[in-house]
């Protein structure tokens, strides 16, 4: 069965996959979570969709996780471990608490915000309309709750193929920055989306912008300056962040399987680490790759496993 | 038991031994408005009358609002629940009229938001409803009210899901009322 794009779960997917990277780092035995597009299948392509499927109403907090507990609890067994878990989670539920408080004026302030009509308005310029590597002749957004309804939204298609993309966007756990994260497949209805042979192609995608320095430090300081002008910076980041994430997705969809595995002398530069379910790893977290294109004055950096990550 | 089972585990294996793992839909019964729209009736009261409410979401977003705990959770009387919440409505100075009558304030509200989701152990629920107000004279005013909630999510049971849907709405009537009275005891004055 093709691993379709999980709705509730594609967050934990793209940081499980991001984390792998960290440990085959470790290991230094290193594989491809990136499905290039091959040449043959691209050539059959006359007509693709876009499908954008949306799975959250508004900007979302990201809170750090916790590992406190499970630090002190890791040397006590099951009773030890328990406890720690129980230390995180109540960690974990408190930062949540005043995560989401913090948020609530970014969130009034985009109230008239419509962010999934500005991401399908973002690839309809920079895919529909920008000469991209496949033929794309519509692009929508839907709802997805779960795999299923991937299925049935791929089925339905009278395309040739349908690129599905699950994307997120978050304020980091300081509000210094806001994040958007996409996993893209590329799937044809005759397979339904259970060809054993998996998607045509799969990338994971992130991008960010952060809050300008003069906005002062503090989680409340970010909050005011992103809400400020009903939420002007706010608007402006995402809208920044869906621009280049289309134009990242037009740029992978075009690079073959040579770029998948990336020799180590070329793992130069360090990219932000992903989250999973809005809990995500401290800010040292950070994955090896290398510069794969300078877009203005971004650098769009193809992490060792494949994934391609925007940073200044 | 290995010494170094993850701790999230740990707590996972307990939680699920005491309250299984659900994974089923939740459906929302939404029958009492919340406790903010049941309070007594103020004895001079000015009229508010309500227009049913328009749900602005996209389309797509209408079937279910959102998901906790690996859990859909669908609504399907949504609009109904909220106008009648509305006409429940009571503050201290203003009492919500289904009939129009002379001097009373008209309000047509607007749903901007209503969904769940989760973050790390909590569940979270947000409403936000736009209400355009008409007072009998001065001009129309436009503001924006936000209910929300972030609890512990403990059980992931459809009841405990629910009570987290009913108090948004009941935080966000609670805004409402507080401003409602405000305003009907301080109208805006016409221009010019």
């Amino acid at each position: 069965m093709i691993p379709l794009p999980s709705i509730r779960g594609s967050r934990q997917r793209c940081a499980v996959s991001l984390l792998s990277v960290a440990a085959l780092l470790l290991t230094g035995c290193v594989s491809s979570n990136r499905t290039a597009l091959a040449p043959a299948a691209q050539a059959q392509l006359k007509t693709v969709s876009i499908t954008a499927t949306v799975n959250q109403p508004e900007l979302a907090a990201d809170v750090l996780r916790s590992n406190i507990g499970q630090s002190a609890g890791a040397q006590g067994g099951f009773i030890g471990g328990l406890i720690g878990g129980i230390i995180d989670a109540t960690i974990e539920a408190k930062r949540s608490k005043a995560a989401e408080s913090d948020i609530t004026p970014v969130r009034d302030s985009l109230v008239d915000f419509n962010a999934p009509e500005e991401l399908r308005a973002a690839l309809v310029a920079e895919l529909q309309n920008g000469n991209p590597p496949v033929p794309i002749s519509s692009v929508a957004l839907a709802a997805a709750k779960d795999d299923d309804a991937v299925r049935k939204l791929v089925a339905a298609s009278k395309s040739d193929a349908v690129l599905v993309i699950t994307t997120d966007y978050h304020l980091s756990p300081e509000f210094d920055r806001i994040r958007v994260l996409a996993q893209v497949k590329l799937l044809s209805p005759k397979s339904s989306g259970r060809d054993e042979s998996g998607p045509l192609y799969h990338n994971e995608f992130a991008t960010y912008r952060p809050l300008p320095a003069s906005a002062g430090s503090g989680r409340a300081s970010a909050a005011a300056a992103w809400a400020a002008n009903k939420g002007a910076l706010a608007r402006e980041a995402m809208k920044s962040c869906f621009a280049e994430l289309a134009a990242m997705i037009k740029f992978d969809l075009g690079q073959g399987a040579e770029v998948n595995l990336l020799p180590k002398e070329s793992l130069t530069t360090t990219a932000p680490a992903a989250g999973r379910q809005g809990v995500v790893m401290g800010p040292g977290v950070v994955f090896k790759g290398a510069v794969a294109q300078q877009h203005g004055d971004r650098k769009w950096v193809r992490l060792q496993s494949g994934e391609l990550s925007s940073t200044e | 038991m290995s010494p170094r089972l993850p701790a999230r585990v740990a707590l996972g294996l307990a939680l699920g031994a005491l309250a299984g793992c659900a994974s089923s839909p939740v459906q929302l019964a939404l029958t009492a408005p919340p406790a903010a729209a049941r309070r007594p009736l103020p004895a001079r009261a000015i009229s508010v009358v309500f227009a049913p409410t328009t749900d602005l979401r996209p389309e797509y977003q209408q079937s279910g609002v959102g998901h906790v705990g690996g859990r859909d959770v669908v609504a399907g009387q949504l609009l109904a629940w909220i106008d009648r919440s509305l006409q429940s409505l009571h503050g201290a100075s203003f009492a919500v009229q289904s009939q129009n009558g002379a001097g009373a304030w008209h309000v047509t509200p607007l749903l901007r938001q209503f969904y769940t989701a989760s973050v790390a152990v909590s569940k979270n629920a947000n409403v936000v409803l736009e209400l355009q107000i008409q007072p009998p004279t001065g001009p129309a005013l436009t503001r924006v009210y936000r209910g929300r909630v972030n609890a512990v999510n403990w059980w992931n049971s459809a009841g405990e899901i629910e009570g987290t849907v009913v108090n948004a709405l009941g935080d966000c009537l609670g805004r409402i009322t507080r401003d409602l009275d405000a305003l009907v005891q301080s109208p805006p004055a016409p221009a010019g």
